[in-house]
């Protein structure tokens, strides 16, 4: 919220633009999609139509808004209309969860005659001190989206879908929250923040009393948990219900799924859901296991010295994450245009006997060796 | 703020909760049991118990009235609503509902502080407690839900073997 009117109008203006600028990527995203097939499958893609085919956003978007709006359901109307909705809002809130770069503090200033400050701007939406545990929970709600538009579409095949999507929902849920159990345990907090600063300067650990440093890797979280980032990275492409996972969508078997009855602006809207879900996958990847906006081997001290403000640092830093942060992106899309999808039993073999086993033997290993190696 | 969102919560809630026992259909009323528990977790994250409002999303709102939803969205509710509203359906269960509500009530009045608790509950706080104090309960719990797991998976195996 903020101290005075001011911090609360910057904050009130940053979670705007946080939220408008993660929709606004959306259609970006969808161009990269179209472009990254094109490459992986040796075709040119959207090329025509303004600079790299870019204004064929333009048409991409104009279209649906343009379309009827239809009811498919007369008995679930309210359910119909506010299950798009439903799906755009836990990515969206997660997304203002995570920093995307150093806080820098503001001195003390006077404006308008008013003595203002000081200040620490975050450069997130809102700074939690138990975010994980938020994200986790605000995105375990996505599932009540999904099963409000299979339902509510009061057709066969959009239940179905739902139904496959609410049960691989929970049940990869259970190895994505276990495999970052090891995470935490390891930096020994539920703070974002927190967690990117640990992951700072080179890799360093005690072993048996001896202080360990390896100069030529950074103290990114993979190289302590690369079992825990497999299984987190897996169960962030169920839950984004991605290639190889999107047995809800399956089209040749379920038409298009949760969303068969829906049209123009509302099947956007499942879009924009969807394509958030992949931001915040990636952004969280980026933050737990891959040093968020850190840039080893430069350290923050080392760039306030040669930045000279600790604004431009900041917003150096934030191309850094922003880096990080597309090529992540681009993994996602490599994977789907490069595997094949599974059968719904061979889904649920791996989410329950493989992956849930393994992220426990995971938690497990990684709290015996903090307690037996330091 | 915090006083208006806290009594703007608790309105909510006890809308929902009403529709939830009100409603005709009932996986409406499954999604307005998931509406309030949502909004419980508001409540405990205006308590400041940030760490318990993500438990509460996670295992209520996320896994347990998920399934419920899912499952009541499967049958056809063509006849059940009728008999399920007969007056005379009423009578225990708001016998029942009275007795336990005088009994809340009579603990709230006796026993707790009045003063709301500002004190803020990290996780930390949270692991300590649950695993020095309350060890054992916690213990009996995870037994308890084990010994579940095992019933569900042996009844479910009862036809084939």
């Amino acid at each position: 919220m903020g101290q005075d009117i001011f911090e609360f109008s910057i904050n009130f203006v940053k979670l705007h633009v946080i939220l408008f600028s993660m929709i606004g990527l959306v259609p970006f995203m969808v161009w990269a999609e179209r472009r990254v097939s094109a490459l992986i499958q040796n075709r040119l893609g959207p090329n025509r139509y303004g600079p790299f085919g870019l204004m064929q956003i333009l048409a991409d978007l104009v279209k649906p808004l343009m379309k009827e709006d239809f009811v498919k359901s007369k008995q679930h109307k309210a359910l119909y209309y506010i299950a798009p909705i439903l799906a755009v809002v836990p990515p969206a809130l997660v997304f203002g969860a995570i920093p995307f770069s150093a806080p820098f503090s503001i001195p003390a200033f006077e404006l308008w005659g008013f003595f203002l400050g000081p200040y620490t701007f975050h450069f997130q939406a809102f700074h939690l001190n138990t975010a994980v545990v938020f994200a986790l929970g605000i995105s375990s709600l996505s599932a009540y989206a999904l099963l409000a538009a299979g339902w509510s579409s009061e057709s066969k095949y959009p239940m179905l879908g739902a139904l496959r999507a609410a049960a691989q929902n929970i049940s990869y849920e259970l190895a994505l929250s276990l495999s970052l159990v090891g995470v935490l345990l390891l930096f020994n907090s539920l703070d974002f923040l927190e967690i990117i600063r640990a992951q700072n300067g080179p890799l360093s650990f005690s072993f048996f009393g001896k202080n360990v440093v390896w100069s030529f890797l950074p103290n990114w979280g993979i190289f302590y948990q690369p079992l825990g980032a497999f299984i987190f990275f897996v169960t962030l492409i169920a839950e984004c219900n991605r290639i190889p996972f999107d047995l809800p969508e399956a089209e040749a078997e379920l038409v298009s799924g949760y969303h068969t009855e829906y049209g123009g602006i509302k099947l956007i809207l499942f879009y924009i859901g969807e394509y958030a879900h992949i931001m915040v996958s990636s952004a969280l990847m980026v933050t737990f296991y891959f040093g968020g906006f850190n840039l080893y081997p430069w350290t923050k001290d080392s760039l306030l010295s040669f930045f000279g403000s600790e604004i431009m640092v900041s917003l150096f830093l934030f191309m850094v994450f922003l880096l990080k942060f597309f090529f992540f992106i681009f993994v996602f899309m490599w994977i789907r245009w490069s595997l094949p999808r599974f059968r719904y039993n061979q889904l649920m073999d791996l989410g329950w006997k493989s992956l849930l086993p393994w992220a426990l033997f995971n938690t497990v290993m990684t709290a015996l060796l903090i307690f037996f190696a330091n | 703020m915090d006083t208006v969102l806290f009594y703007l919560f608790s309105v909510l809630i006890l809308w929902t909760a009403f529709k939830t026992i009100s409603h005709r259909h009932p996986a409406y009323g499954a999604l307005y049991l998931a509406l309030s528990m949502i909004l419980l977790a508001g409540i405990f994250f205006l308590m400041g118990a940030p760490f318990l409002a993500g438990l509460q999303l996670i295992i209520y709102a996320g896994a347990v009235i998920v399934l419920f939803v899912m499952v009541l969205m499967l049958f056809d509710f063509k006849k059940e609503p009728s008999y399920f509203f007969k007056p005379s359906g009423w009578l225990w269960p708001s016998f029942l509902f009275g007795l336990f509500s005088g009994l809340i009530s009579l603990m709230a009045f006796s026993s707790l502080p009045a003063n709301k608790n500002t004190e803020f509950f990290s996780g930390a706080h949270i692991a300590i407690k649950l695993f020095t104090k309350y060890v054992l309960i916690f213990e009996i719990i995870g037994l308890f839900l084990l010994v579940i797991a095992i019933g569900v998976v042996a009844l479910s195996r009862l036809d084939k073997d």
